[in-house]
């Protein structure tokens, strides 16, 4: 008993396979590696305090605590199999798609600037005497179709290894400027519409959208900061 | 006891002589406090990966009585992050100390 090979508890490779849940293939070996030997020194631990297989095995487990909380701390410090596909990705086309993408980027940057300028010709309307305000959200509505585009530019930028936690260090700003662009279209009729306008209107679903995308980004490569990733340079040797 | 915060240090700390298995860090941690320092030890693990991604510990497998196990060891960065951690561990509940025992 009491080796990886023989030893089989369903309640520990449900512990594992909680904790290990979308992580990348490489991490999910290292963590079911090494939480298997601890828990065999565990049972080993307890079947020596006298204690039948059964309790010693509960125990085992019981000790490790909630594969949730351990899933959620493992995410932080290992990449998940997605986080990984971006990282490895290597698209078609090679540098005409990477090239067509980043003009791409800023293309749509350059639409929402125009956007901008329609709004503010649009957004002061006579009706009769009075001077209503309004909000000019239409030349947002291309935003629905372009933001799959973008997160494949985003994916496209980020696949050169050697400089992908530079580049996803440059993309964070050009997010969130985008979203704080948005925002300041739509925000003028939500004063005037109420709340409605914040679940209603294009233009501040695409403002949070863009928000949310560039704090994942940032926080992404918050992550990816200290780790070994494909196309690093070797660790210089002979650390103590 | 709740931990939350101080396990690397902890960590650094237990393995700053010689290196261990991530079970045996984890006892010598309850042991060392006495029962006090209670936590699951589910949540060392992703600690210890955190601890060498920065830098400040190193592993290696080793195979024991047919099962292979990870050591964990300090670098000299975890020195040097340990005795600073240490430093502001004693000021902190040395401020602490003042302020519970001056309140009565």
């Amino acid at each position: 008993m009491s080796t990886e090979e023989t030893h089989h508890d369903p309640r520990l490779e449900h512990w594992l396979d909680g904790a290990c849940r979308g992580l990348a293939d490489s991490a999910k070996q290292r963590v079911r590696e090494e939480i298997t030997a601890h828990y065999l020194d565990a049972l080993e631990h307890y079947e020596s305090m006298g204690l039948p297989l059964a309790e010693a095995e509960r125990n085992a487990v019981q000790e490790l605590g909630s594969p949730r909380r351990a899933r959620w701390r493992l995410r932080k410090v290992h990449l998940t199999a997605s986080e990984e596909a971006v990282i490895n990705w290597k698209p078609k086309g090679e540098e005409g798609t990477r090239t067509f993408l980043l003009y791409f980027m800023a293309a749509v940057t350059i639409l929402s600037m125009i956007g901008m300028l329609l709004l503010s010709v649009d957004r002061v309307t006579t009706v009769g005497e009075a001077v209503e305000m309004r909000a000019f959200s239409g030349i947002f509505v291309p935003y629905g179709v372009a933001f799959p585009l973008i997160v494949v530019a985003l994916l496209v930028k980020m696949r050169r290894a050697e400089g992908v936690r530079k580049l996803i260090l440059q993309i964070t700003p050009w997010l969130a400027a985008m979203g704080a662009l948005t925002f300041y279209n739509a925000s003028s009729g939500m004063l005037r519409d109420g709340l409605w306008y914040w679940f209603s209107n294009l233009s501040l679903l695409s403002s949070g959208y863009f928000i949310w995308l560039a704090c994942n980004v940032f926080r992404f490569h918050q992550k990816i900061r200290n780790m070994d990733l494909p196309g690093d340079a070797p660790p210089p040797a002979g650390d103590a | 006891m709740n931990l939350k915060g101080t396990l690397p240090v902890l960590i650094l700390r237990t393995i700053e002589r010689e290196a261990k298995h991530g079970y045996r860090i984890a006892q010598e941690i309850k042991a060392q406090s006495k029962g006090v320092l209670d936590f699951r030890e589910g949540t060392l693990y992703p600690a210890l990966h955190g601890l060498e991604q920065k830098g400040l510990v190193k592993s290696n497998e080793r195979v024991e009585k047919g099962r292979t196990r990870r050591y964990y060891r300090l670098t000299v960065d975890g020195h040097k992050a340990l005795e600073k951690e240490h430093k502001e561990w004693k000021s902190l509940s040395m401020a602490v100390d003042a302020v519970l025992e001056g309140a009565g």
